[in-house]
C-alpha cells in the first residue's frame, strides 16, 4: 500500500511539473508573441549600430527629433529596447555599408499604412489605439504617418495641422459643411473634430462612444434623462433628427420644420368649423417646437395626454 | 497574475537610462499683443453666433520648455474676458503627465420672435439670448518606474453653461396662447475618471470609471396654464422646461492582445448606470465589443467583429433597446499601392415600448484605394444598407398609423482624387452621393456632395487656394394631417408627396503674397449660399412657405504681416462678414473688424 501511495504522489507529481513546464513556456511565448509578429518589416542580416551613426548624414533629422517626445521616452516605457534611430528604423548596419540605400533601412514613407501603422502599434499598445483594426481610417488606407509627424516638432500628439484643419485636408465637405448656418464652433476652434470622434478606432464608427447619443450628452447632458415623457427617436439615436456637421435649417436639424416632423408624425391642419385664424396654419405650420418645447423628453406632463412634450 | 508580473518586471530590468551627454536643454516662446475692434450692425445672433462682438485689447502667448526628460508647454489666448483660452502640457520625466486646458467662449441664441403665432406672450421679446460655455479640462498620466507595466489615469472636466435662453409652451391650450421667456440656464457637468492600464507583454488591460454629476442650478420658469377643461393635466401656475439632474456612472474594461499565429484580439465591456436624480428613474446600459484580426500575409488581413449593447429602462413605458452586431472585414492588396476592403455588418435591434419592436440591418461595403500614379490617389467605395422594419413612430390616436424618415434601403457612392500633376499644383475633387429610400413609408431622398479644391504656387512667391462645395439634398416624403380638435378617422389627411429640397454651395479663395521678404499679404473670401425649400399646397395654401429658408453668407479677410526683426512681427487684419436671411430678413446681419497686433518671439 505505501509503495502504492508513493507511485501515485510521483505520477501526480510529474503530472503537476509537466503542467507548471507548459504553462511557463506558453506563458513565455504569448509574452514574445508581440516581438514576431509577421506584419513588421525585417531587414535580412542588418544589426544594431547605434544612433551615432545616423548622425553624421541626418543632422537635421535628429536635431528636430532630439525636442520630439519620442527622444524623451523613458528606458521603462520602452520595455529595455531604447535604440535611438533603431527603434523604429530597425537596424542599421546595411544601411551603413551601402551608404544609406533606401531599401536596407525601414523606410515609413516607402511602407504601406498597415505596415507603418503595425510598427507604431508595437509601443502603441494602449489607449487611444487598442481597438486600430476598426479603425475607418485604417481601412482607407489611411496610416499613422499621414497624420502623425514623428521627427517634427508639431501641435499636441505630433498631429502636424492641427485639428481639425487636418482632418479638413481630407474631409473637405464637412468643412464646407462647417460654415452652413446652424453648426457647432469647429470654425471657431472652441471645438475638435476628436470632440466627439475617435480617429483611432473605435466600435462605432468612429464615433468616441459606442452610442450617438452617449456622445452627444458629453456637452448636452441636459439632454440625457431618463425622461418620464420621451420622445423615441431620441432615445434611439439623436442622428434620426440632427445632422451634427452642419445643415441650413435650424439648430443642426436634417431638415426645417415643420417637414421633418411631420415625416413621422401627422401634423395640425385648420379646423374648418372655426374657420378664421384661430388657429392659423403659420401657427400650425411654422415650428412643431415652439408648442412641443421639450422635443427631448420631459418630467412634465402636458395639458391634454401627458406625453405631448408640450412642457 | 503573479507570474505575469514577475515575467513582465524580469523584462524591464535591463532598461537603459536615457545618455546624460545628449540632454536638450532650450526654452522658446512667443507673445503677442493687439487692440481689436468691431463694428456690428443688425441682428449679431447668427452672424457672430460664437464671437463675443466688443471691441478692445487682446493678447496671446506660447512657452515651451525642455531640460532632459521634462518638458512643459504652456500657452493662452485672451481675446475678451468671455473669449479665452489656455492650456498647459507638463510631462516630468514621463512619471507625470499631465494635460491641462480651459476654454471659455459664448454662444449667442436666436430668439424667435413667434410672429406667425396668433395668440403669444413673450415676456422677453427682443431680448438677447446667449450662453457663457466654460470647460476645464485635466486629463493626468501617472507612471511609477518600479511599476513600469502600469500606467494610472485620473481626469477631471468640467463643464459649465451659464445664461439664458428662450422657453416656450403652451400657457393656455384653450385659446392656444403660446407663452415665451427667458430661462436662466446654470448647468455644470463634472466628469471624474479613474483608470488603470497594464501592459503584459502583447497584452494590454485597462479599466477605467466615470462618475458624471449634472445639476441644472437655475429654476424652471413659470407659465399660466388657465383654468382649462376639466380633464386637462395642468392648470393655474406651473413650471416648464424643467431640466432634470442626473448622474452617470460607467464601468469600462478593455483588453488588446497579440495572440500567437499572427492574431490580434480586442475586447471592450462596459456597465453603466444613468439616474434622472429628480425621478429616481434610471436607466442602465451594458455592452459587449470583441473584434478578432488576423494576419494572413502582406496581402491580406480580415477581421471579424460582434457588439452588444443592451439598453434597460426603468421608466414606465421608457424605450429597452438590445442590440447585437456583427460582421466581417477583409483588406487585401491584389494590385501594388493598391488596397481593397470588402465589409459585411449585420445589426439587429430589439426593443420594447416601441411601435416597431425588431428591426434587422444588412450593411455591404467595399472600398478600393488606388495610388494610380506616382503622384495621383483615388479613393471609392460603395456601400449598401437594406432594413427591414425601421424603426417607426407610432400614432396614439390612429391604431395602425406608424411612420419614419428612416429609410428601407440605402445605397451611398463615394469617390475622390487627389492629384499632383505639377510640383505647384495639387487638385482634390471628391463626389458622394447617397439614395434613400423606402416603398413601405413612401419616401425617397437624393442627397448630392461635391468638392473641388485647388492648390497652386504660380511662383514663389505668391500661393493660391480655391475650393466649391455643393451639397444637394432632395427628399419627397409622406405625410399626414389631422384636422386640428378633431380625432376621429375622418379627419385624418394622408399625403404622398411632400418634397423638400435644400442646397447649399460655397465658394472659397485665398491667396498668400510675399510682398517683399518682410512683408507678406493674406487675403481670403468665402460666400455661401443656402436654401431649405419645402413646398406643400393644402387648400389652396402653401404650408411650407411659413418655414422656408434662403440664406447667403459672406466673408472676406486681409491681412498684412511685417517682419520688423527676425523676432518681432507687426500685424493687421480687416474682416468683413455678412449674414442675409433673405426670406424674413430678421436675422440679417453685418460685422466689420480691424486689428492689429505685434508678436515678439523668443
Amino acid at each position: 500500500m505505501r509503495s502504492d501511495f508513493s507511485i501515485k504522489r510521483i505520477i501526480v507529481f510529474i503530472f503537476c511539473l509537466t503542467c507548471a513546464a507548459g504553462a511557463l513556456i506558453g506563458c513565455q511565448r504569448f509574452l514574445m508573441a508581440g516581438e514576431n509578429r509577421a506584419e513588421l518589416p525585417v531587414i535580412e542580416g542588418a544589426f544594431y549600430v547605434g544612433t551615432d551613426s545616423c548622425v553624421p548624414c541626418h543632422d537635421d533629422v535628429y536635431q528636430q527629433f532630439k525636442k520630439t517626445i519620442h527622444y524623451r521616452l523613458n528606458a521603462a516605457e520602452l520595455k529595455g529596447v531604447q535604440r535611438g534611430c533603431e527603434t523604429c528604423h530597425g537596424p542599421g548596419s546595411k544601411h551603413l555599408q551601402t551608404k544609406g540605400k533606401a531599401q536596407d533601412i525601414i523606410s515609413f514613407s516607402k511602407l504601406p499604412p498597415e505596415q507603418s501603422s503595425q510598427m507604431c502599434l508595437s509601443c502603441h499598445q494602449g489607449k487611444p489605439t487598442m481597438d486600430w483594426r476598426a479603425n475607418v481610417h485604417m481601412n482607407n488606407g489611411v496610416g499613422c504617418n499621414d497624420c502623425h509627424k514623428s521627427h517634427k516638432i508639431t501641435g499636441p500628439k505630433m498631429v502636424y495641422l492641427g485639428d481639425p484643419d487636418l482632418c479638413f485636408s481630407c474631409h473637405q465637405e464637412k468643412k464646407a459643411q462647417a460654415m452652413l448656418p446652424s453648426r457647432h464652433p469647429l470654425r471657431e476652434k472652441k471645438m475638435r473634430c476628436g470632440s466627439c470622434h475617435d480617429n483611432h478606432g473605435s466600435e462605432n464608427h468612429n464615433l468616441k462612444k459606442q452610442r450617438v447619443n452617449d456622445v452627444c450628452f458629453d456637452c448636452h447632458a441636459e439632454l440625457q434623462g431618463p425622461f418620464v415623457f420621451e420622445h423615441a427617436p431620441a432615445v434611439e439615436d439623436c442622428s434620426i433628427c440632427h445632422e451634427p456637421h452642419g445643415t441650413v435649417a435650424n439648430n443642426l436639424l436634417r431638415q426645417s420644420e415643420p417637414f421633418l416632423c411631420l415625416r413621422c408624425h401627422r401634423g395640425h391642419k385648420q379646423n374648418p368649423k372655426i374657420g378664421g385664424s384661430n388657429p392659423s396654419a403659420g401657427a400650425l405650420m411654422t415650428s412643431c417646437a415652439q408648442c412641443h418645447s421639450a422635443v427631448h423628453g420631459s418630467d412634465l406632463p402636458s395639458q391634454v395626454n401627458g406625453g405631448g412634450l408640450t412642457r | 497574475m503573479m507570474l505575469f508580473l514577475c515575467l513582465s518586471g524580469a523584462e524591464y530590468a535591463g532598461a537603459q537610462t536615457v545618455d546624460s551627454s545628449s540632454v536638450v536643454q532650450d526654452v522658446t516662446g512667443s507673445v503677442s499683443g493687439g487692440y481689436h475692434h468691431y463694428n456690428p450692425k443688425g441682428n449679431r445672433s447668427k452672424v457672430g453666433e460664437y464671437d463675443v462682438l466688443e471691441p478692445g485689447l487682446d493678447s496671446s502667448f506660447d512657452l515651451t520648455g525642455r531640460s532632459g526628460g521634462n518638458y512643459f508647454n504652456m500657452g493662452g489666448q485672451f481675446f475678451d474676458d468671455k473669449d479665452l483660452n489656455y492650456n498647459l502640457n507638463m510631462d516630468l520625466n514621463r512619471y507625470l503627465r499631465s494635460d491641462f486646458s480651459y476654454t471659455r467662449f459664448q454662444h449667442f441664441l436666436e430668439h424667435d420672435q413667434l410672429t406667425n403665432q396668433d395668440s403669444v406672450q413673450d415676456f422677453n421679446k427682443g431680448d438677447d439670448n446667449k450662453l457663457l460655455i466654460e470647460e476645464l479640462k485635466a486629463n493626468n498620466t501617472i507612471f511609477i518606474p518600479d511599476l513600469p507595466f502600469l500606467k494610472f489615469n485620473f481626469d477631471y472636466r468640467s463643464y459649465q453653461k451659464r445664461g439664458n435662453c428662450q422657453a416656450t409652451t403652451v400657457g393656455k391650450c384653450s385659446q392656444c396662447h403660446v407663452t415665451s421667456r427667458n430661462k436662466r440656464v446654470n448647468t455644470s457637468t463634472n466628469d471624474v475618471v479613474s483608470g488603470v492600464e497594464a501592459n503584459f507583454g502583447p497584452a494590454t488591460i485597462s479599466y477605467s470609471h466615470l462618475l458624471r454629476d449634472f445639476t441644472e442650478h437655475a429654476s424652471a420658469p413659470l407659465a399660466n396654464y388657465g383654468n382649462g377643461a376639466s380633464f386637462f393635466l395642468v392648470k393655474g401656475i406651473a413650471p416648464y422646461s424643467l431640466v432634470p439632474d442626473s448622474r452617470l456612472n460607467v464601468d469600462a474594461v478593455n483588453l488588446r492582445s497579440a495572440l500567437p499565429l499572427d492574431s490580434t484580439i480586442y475586447a471592450n465591456v462596459q456597465h453603466g448606470r444613468r439616474e434622472n436624480r429628480d425621478t429616481g428613474d434610471d436607466v442602465t446600459f451594458n455592452s459587449m465589443a470583441a473584434r478578432l484580426s488576423k494576419y494572413f500575409s502582406r496581402f491580406l488581413t480580415c477581421d471579424a467583429f460582434y457588439n452588444t449593447y443592451k439598453l434597460q429602462n426603468k421608466t414606465s413605458g421608457g424605450i429597452d433597446i438590445d442590440t447585437r452586431r456583427g460582421g466581417l472585414d477583409v483588406t487585401m492588396h491584389p494590385l501594388k499601392n493598391s488596397s481593397l476592403t470588402c465589409s459585411y455588418q449585420w445589426e439587429d435591434t430589439n426593443r420594447d415600448n416601441a411601435a416597431w419592436s425588431s428591426t434587422r440591418k444588412n450593411i455591404y461595403r467595399i472600398s478600393w484605394s488606388q495610388r494610380l500614379l506616382k503622384k495621383m490617389r483615388l479613393n471609392m467605395y460603395y456601400k449598401k444598407t437594406r432594413v427591414e422594419d425601421p424603426f417607426v413612430m407610432n400614432d396614439q390616436s390612429f391604431t395602425g398609423l406608424v411612420q419614419t424618415s428612416l429609410p428601407q434601403k440605402e445605397d451611398e457612392m463615394y469617390s475622390a482624387v487627389n492629384w499632383s500633376p505639377l510640383y505647384n499644383v495639387t487638385l482634390n475633387t471628391s463626389l458622394r452621393y447617397t439614395n434613400s429610400r423606402s416603398s413601405r413609408y413612401d419616401s425617397d431622398e437624393d442627397r448630392w456632395e461635391y468638392v473641388v479644391s485647388i492648390w497652386y504656387v504660380p511662383y514663389e512667391r505668391l500661393t493660391l487656394t480655391g475650393s466649391y462645395t455643393l451639397s444637394k439634398t432632395s427628399v419627397n416624403s409622406f405625410g399626414t394631417l389631422k384636422t386640428y380638435h378633431l380625432t376621429s378617422a375622418d379627419s385624418l389627411f394622408k399625403y404622398d408627396d411632400f418634397p423638400y429640397d435644400g442646397r447649399s454651395q460655397a465658394w472659397y479663395f485665398s491667396s498668400t503674397y510675399q510682398l517683399t521678404p518682410r512683408i507678406s499679404v493674406t487675403g481670403d473670401v468665402t460666400w455661401i449660399d443656402s436654401i431649405a425649400d419645402f413646398d406643400k399646397k393644402i387648400n389652396g395654401r402653401n404650408i411650407g412657405s411659413f418655414s422656408d429658408l434662403s440664406i447667403g453668407q459672406v466673408e472676406t479677410s486681409l491681412g498684412i504681416n511685417y517682419a520688423c526683426t527676425r523676432r518681432l512681427t507687426l500685424n493687421a487684419r480687416y474682416m468683413y462678414r455678412e449674414y442675409d436671411d433673405h426670406e424674413t430678413s430678421y436675422f440679417d446681419g453685418k460685422i466689420n473688424m480691424i486689428s492689429v497686433g505685434a508678436r515678439w518671439s523668443f
